[in-house]
């Protein structure tokens, strides 16, 4: 392989594919959370779509990723979330998308021992 | 902060029947696009047109009489306009509200799980600096005695000991125990 096409795949394909990954997981965990404990509020698709690849960009970033529960806060309250349910999704949003990867970050490492 | 705590902000709050649903939207425009649309009022019929002959007496405009008040009043003769803002009432003083609780507990929560991952992922057998731990020896020969690590006991009968110097190729802090 060339070095053009190992630098395409690791500064291009690998980060937009994360991206794409945390975007889709974030929609789905924010439509579960909408759809089980939230469900006094009801969001447009675009709108949940827009806050999910936001906060995947924000999580992907280091140190930033730290603080993305606080940028999902502050889009939530934008769309007209009461602060104290947003601050309530925007940290159980944060907390079960790290469960789930480290999850898969340990079954994966675990796979590679073996 | 206990475990029960964090489940009782977490409950869900019964609704009443009937509650409306409160749509979240970043565009306003299209904000309420999926509702229904509201039925137009009744526009009321027009009245059907007098008869021929029908006369009907309609006021006129009278011009007002434009005069000029004797006396202006003064800025400080007049009322306030507004009045003044009561004091807001005092807040009753809390101890730490549900969303902090919330909060807190749950950045526990996501702070343990990330030690707990980067401690779980750490291999010995990728010598990343985990596990390992202190080999302190159980014996020792009395007429020779042990060189030990500091943190460990010196095992009987060399009770006594003196600093050492590090056995070769060896890094740390160690002693001699002698009888």
């Amino acid at each position: 392989m060339t070095d053009t096409g190992l630098v395409l795949i690791l500064f291009v394909l690998l980060p937009l594919g994360l991206w794409g990954f945390l975007s889709l997981l974030s929609l789905a965990v924010f439509w579960l959370l909408f759809k089980l404990y939230f469900r006094e509020y009801e969001m447009d698709t675009k709108t949940m779509t827009r806050i999910s690849y936001k906060v995947s960009v924000a999580f992907l970033i280091p140190i930033l990723n730290l603080f993305s529960f606080l940028i999902a806060r502050r889009l939530f309250v934008k769309s007209g979330m009461e602060k104290k349910d947003a601050l309530k999704i925007s940290i159980l949003w944060f907390v079960i998308t790290i469960v789930i990867i480290a999850t898969i970050v340990i079954w994966d490492l675990t796979f590679i021992v073996k | 902060m206990k475990f029960g705590d964090i489940l009782k902000i977490m409950r869900r709050r019964k609704l009443p029947p009937g509650t409306k649903i409160k749509r979240l939207t970043l565009y306003p425009k299209e904000k309420y696009s999926f509702e229904k649309p509201e039925k137009a009022p009744d526009i009321p019929e027009k009245p059907a047109e007098n008869p021929k002959g029908h006369w009907q007496w309609v006021p006129t405009r009278e011009k007002p009489e434009m005069k000029a008040p004797e006396k202006l009043p003064y800025f400080r003769d007049l009322p306030p306009k507004y009045e003044e803002p009561a004091p807001p009432p005092p807040a009753p003083k809390e101890g730490m509200s549900d969303a902090k609780f919330f909060a807190v507990g749950v950045l526990v929560i996501a702070i343990a799980i990330v030690i707990a991952t980067i401690i779980g992922t750490t291999d010995d057998d990728w010598d990343w600096g985990g596990g390992g731990g202190l080999n302190c020896p159980t014996t020792c020969n009395s007429t020779v005695g042990v060189t030990v690590d500091q943190r460990c006991p010196c095992p009987s009968p060399c009770l006594r000991s003196f600093k050492s110097t590090n056995p070769p190729g060896v890094s740390g802090n160690y002693k001699q125990c002698y009888r």
